[in-house]
């Protein structure tokens, strides 16, 4: 990883030109601004605002290469710049004596930096540097521009009757002009009662937009020699540019970052580089932090470790701050563009970090190390960053690698915690991860019940019960639909030509535990309704599967072998195999009065489908009566037309 | 004229209001020292070096801010300085020629030498007392062509607030130097020389209010700066557009003047920076663009131009007081007006039945709000001003 991509100050005049892609407006401003004012009278002074990373370094040196190339400035504008780093101010006077120092070593100005500090023990040496600086400019014609990053430092070493000086100097000395960069809001740097920011024009350098980010994009990969691939990207994907923006919160510094990565979907190289660069970043996200006052470091704190927004509510109680407090400052961070608010219809608004990527690594250094929370930095990421498709990608090359045995057990072992922490993974993933055949791996990876069920479903023919059987009997709540549907897939996969596997699937009907309910009898009918009941539900009520229904349950309930055949030769159908599984339990159960039981069901039974309950008396009414006719015909003489009309239909299907 | 925000507006960048300037000279001529007042952003300092670039009525003007002073002695060598570096003076003959014959008060200037063409300060001398140099230099003051020397000193209640500070909140040296300040302009000597002007980001009679001074500036009279009118006004938004090449339609001129209401040359350039923003490319202003230019107005990043409205009066008002004038605006911000009646029930909340009416002296001397219209209602001065307001500090 090359440093140069977020240290401005490191490229060359040339390299930094080049490069410089982003926040052109806001430089075309300022420069028009510049070369049409004559600094006969104090001009307007400017004022970056953008979170670490958002380009102000870069665009103040952009200035200064603009001052210096510009044909109507560089006779006359001297641009000084002034990093973080370079400058040791702890008085006003220090500044200046910065200034005479450049103007010494660069601009020719023999010996200012010594005739200044000949006067460095007078009281009044901080005016006196200045005059000289005026005196000096004056001779040559020349004025001064200052590029000061991060002016707040420099403010915050600098006494109040300091700051006024400033004020004063800034209102009445036509050779000076300030643009100053700041990483936040100025009434975190200073009291707003200090009127010095009125001069300053503020231009806010906020996150990329989408143009800006594929600008962006198109540039660092002309440099890394993967302009194809971006514009590729930009055309064919142009949902992964806005995961760019949103995990980046839009700042370049951190794009320039994630670059390698966002080129690269493969498994373990870009997790690699991942890593690498949260360590890289560590100085800047750090820096970040211990830049905010306390309670909103506290805040900021608790804002990151929920990952999720949280609402003030719940940051009271882990804070342990005044709702109110914690308001006034979520709306300074919000300010700062540290925070982002997510509006809902509630005056309860939810807070989050605006750029997640600062939350992954805050998760990273600061997540607790327990198994789960010791990746959880990285299932944010991967979260983030990827669509489903690419997730799969990611799995399927995990799960190859892992099943070669080309990762060692340390690396399968992180991965699999990555993977199974996923929150967002969709069931065909999952289902990809629970077959990977990786040590610990499947009990990692959650289904739901629903899951389960749609996963011993997908087997369904395939002549693997035994683990479509162990899917089932995961299933934590086995609701009669469960039920239902189990015995229709079990119907569909025994054979009864092959008795071994008959004795098996009857030892796993066992492990799904019908047993509970009250009578042996119940249970019998409740299962034999609840195949006709499969058969009714999925056949969509066709007459031609009422009548199977009712053949099949009059076979069972006359116990007559000659009355299925002739039902068989009806319907034209094989029913050996709900013969098998009734068998079973045929074996075990007397049964004297089946359809006294199915009424009894019908009467009081009901499904979950799709949500909906159905009560199986008002599904089956039709049947209930049709079979009710054969005991006591008089019962359905009053039935109402809609329900007698099907009733007498079924009956009489029956009777031919 | 280009648009400069925030910073004062000089040579071709400030709109000459003549009538402002003629108020002053008009007062000038009668001999008078000065106190400007106006609310912040009014355009106070602005005027100021408009008559000191320009020389009006061919005095000669020495300006200085002394916001960053705290001790009197710096004030006054200070203001020597600056006399003494002003041309008029530095290059007048008549002046060197009675120094250097060391007639009259000269010769008992310890810190002031001619230095090659002009004069300079030595201030090596720890023993200087620049207070009697400035008046012996000034009450014997003779310029070649100028008749008269006008002193501009901006942000001099500052001063005071400093001076205060700097003594812990002991007020005697503050006094002292508004004392010194007030025999200067008195002493029959100088005053035929000369006159003063003082201005500031706050209020000079509430600062010397705060620490029962107001005796030491009775003698200064008041000259009020007003808002634009709407044809001056007019004239400033078209020159600021115009120098950005930018077109404004008949009718969203006169839908932003009307909504502006409260016509300070800063809400102009305000607009007029918002409003480039906004027609960046089509350089064309419509009706439509009017309403977005006050949400952008308004936006946290123009912050540093209306926080100190909140911040002043939490430095001027403590306590109840201060919780009084808090929810009045907060009222007034999101009801659009308030009645007298109401103002008083208000002030029994937060017992200042017997303080209300300074309270809304302040507001209304530094342009909070007014009643303009009727007598019994008030409003927010400025429709911006109630939006930031609505926007950042009223709570519900």
């Amino acid at each position: 990883m090359s440093t140069f991509l977020y240290n401005p100050d490191r490229k060359t005049k040339g390299e930094l030109i080049a490069e410089f892609v982003v926040r052109t407006e806001v430089y075309d401003d300022i420069m028009q601004d510049l070369e049409t004012s004559t600094m006969q009278h104090p001009e307007q002074h400017y004022l970056l605002v953008g979170q670490r990373g958002a380009g102000k370094t870069t665009l103040l040196n952009r200035l200064k290469y603009g001052i210096e190339d510009s044909a109507t400035l560089k006779n006359w504008v001297i641009p000084v710049l002034f990093s973080e780093e370079q400058y040791n101010v702890s008085e006003l006077a220090n500044l200046w004596e910065n200034v005479g120092q450049y103007l010494e070593d660069y601009q020719g100005f023999d010996n200012i930096y010594a005739d200044m500090e000949m006067h460095i023990s007078k009281k009044n040496f901080e005016e006196i540097c200045l005059d000289i600086l005026e005196k000096r400019l004056a001779e040559k014609n020349k004025k001064l521009v200052l590029l000061i990053d991060n002016i707040g430092d420099l403010l915050r070493k600098i006494d109040d009757i300091e700051v006024r000086r400033l004020r004063e100097i800034l209102q009445t000395k036509e050779f000076i002009r300030v643009i100053a960069g700041s990483p936040f809001y100025l009434e975190s740097i200073l009291d707003y009662q200090q009127p010095l920011f009125e001069f300053f024009k503020v231009m806010r350098l906020d996150g990329l937009n989408k143009q800006e980010t594929e600008n962006l994009l198109l540039k660092l990969g002309e440099i890394h020699g993967e302009k194809e691939k971006i514009e590729r990207i930009i055309k064919e994907r142009p949902q992964r540019i806005e995961a760019m923006r949103a995990l980046t919160g839009g700042v370049p510094r951190t794009m320039a970052l994630l670059f390698r990565i966002f080129i690269d979907n493969e498994h373990s190289n870009s997790i690699k580089d991942l890593e690498k660069i949260l360590d890289a970043v560590t100085p800047l996200y750090k820096h970040r932090m211990d830049d905010l006052p306390k309670q909103q470091q506290k805040i900021v704190d608790a804002v990151a470790r929920k990952w999720d927004a949280i609402s003030v509510k719940e940051l009271k109680e882990k804070v342990r701050l005044e709702s109110k407090i914690i308001s006034a400052q979520l709306r300074q961070l919000e300010k700062n563009q540290i925070i982002e608010k997510k509006t809902t219809d509630t005056k309860n608004h939810l807070y989050l970090l605006k750029e997640r990527f600062w939350n992954i690594w805050f998760l990273m250094r600061y997540g607790r190390k327990d198994d789960k929370e010791r990746v959880i930095w990285l299932v944010r990421f991967l979260e983030s960053w990827c669509d489903n498709d690419e997730i799969t990608k990611r799995i399927e090359a995990f799960v190859t690698q892992a099943q070669k045995g080309q990762m060692s057990l340390e690396e399968t072992s992180l991965f699999s915690n990555v993977y199974a922490s996923l929150s967002n993974l969709n069931f065909s993933q999952k289902i990809l991860l629970r077959e990977a055949k990786v040590e610990y791996l499947t009990s990692k990876v959650k289904l739901s019940d629903e899951e389960l069920f749609k996963a011993a479903k997908e087997l369904r023919g395939k002549g693997n019960c035994a683990k479509m059987l162990s899917y089932l009997c995961e299933i934590k709540e086995l609701t009669v639909l469960h039920k239902i549907a189990f015995l229709s897939i079990f119907q569909e996969d025994l054979n009864v030509k092959n008795n071994q596997l008959v004795e098996l699937n009857l030892e796993l009907i066992k492990k799904l535990d019908f047993n509970t309910s009250t009578s042996s009898e119940y249970q019998l009918a409740n299962l034999s309704m609840l195949i006709l009941g499969v058969s009714f539900i999925q056949d969509k009520f066709e007459n031609n599967d009422l009548d199977k229904v009712l053949g099949f349950l009059m076979f069972y309930s006359k116990k007559s072998i000659q009355t299925y055949y002739q039902f068989n030769l009806y319907v034209n159908s094989d029913f050996s195999i709900e013969i098998g599984i009734l068998a079973y339990f045929y074996k075990q159960l007397f049964i004297n009065n089946l359809l006294e039981t199915a009424k009894k069901i019908v009467n009081t039974a009901s499904a979950e489908v799709d949500g909906k309950t159905i009560h199986f008396k008002d599904v089956f009414k039709p049947l209930y009566y049709a079979v009710e006719y054969f005991d006591a015909p008089e019962k359905i003489q009053n039935l109402p037309s809609e329900i007698a009309g099907v009733t007498f239909e079924i009956r009489n299907s029956f009777l031919k | 004229m280009r648009n400069k925000v925030g910073i004062p507006a000089r040579g071709n960048d400030f709109f000459k209001r003549e009538s402002e300037v003629q108020k002053i000279l008009l007062r000038l001529a009668d001999g008078n020292n000065l106190q400007i007042t106006a609310p912040r952003r009014v355009g106070k300092t602005s005027i100021l070096w408009y008559l000191r670039d320009n020389k009006m009525n061919g005095y000669a003007y020495v300006y200085i801010d002394t916001e960053a002073i705290d001790d009197t002695d710096d004030f006054f060598k200070k203001l020597l300085k600056a006399i003494i570096a002003c041309p008029e003076v530095h290059q007048s003959t008549k002046l060197k020629d009675l120094f250097s014959k060391g007639v009259k008060a000269f010769s008992k200037i310890k810190s002031i030498k001619i230095m090659g063409t002009g004069f300079d300060v030595v201030e090596n001398n720890e023993q200087n007392n620049y207070y009697e140099d400035l008046c012996n230099l000034l009450s014997g003051i003779e310029l070649d062509s100028s008749e008269k020397l006008i002193i501009l000193i901006d942000e001099f209640p500052q001063t005071i607030q400093n001076i205060v500070e700097a003594a812990n909140g002991n007020e005697i040296k503050a006094k002292r130097f508004l004392q010194l300040n007030r025999d200067l302009r008195l002493n029959p000597d100088i005053n035929e020389r000369l006159n003063f002007i003082y201005t500031g980001s706050i209020g000079l009679n509430h600062t010397v209010a705060s620490i029962n001074s107001t005796a030491f500036v009775n003698d200064l009279s008041s000259v009020e700066i007003n808002a634009l009118t709407n044809t001056e006004a007019e004239i400033l938004l078209l020159e600021l557009l115009e120098d950005k090449q930018i077109s404004i339609e008949e009718s969203a001129k006169d839908l932003l003047l009307q909504k502006l209401e409260w016509l300070i040359p800063f809400h102009v350039q305000l607009a007029v920076q918002e409003l480039t923003g906004l027609v960046y490319n089509d350089k064309h202003i419509i009706v439509k663009h009017i309403d977005l230019v006050f949400e952008k107005m308004v936006e946290a990043r123009n912050n540093n131009h209306f926080e100190h409205y909140y911040s002043r009066l939490k430095s001027q008002l403590k306590g109840d007081a201060f919780n009084y004038a808090d929810e009045l605006l907060q009222k007034l911000a999101n009801e659009g007006a308030i009645t007298k009646p109401q103002i008083f029930d208000l002030s029994v909340k937060y017992n200042q039945e017997q303080s209300y009416r300074q309270i809304i002296e302040i507001l209304l001397y530094d342009g909070y709000i007014n009643n303009v219209g009727d007598a019994n209602t008030y409003r927010f001065n400025s429709p911006i001003v109630r939006m930031w307001w609505q926007k950042f500090i009223c709570k519900n």
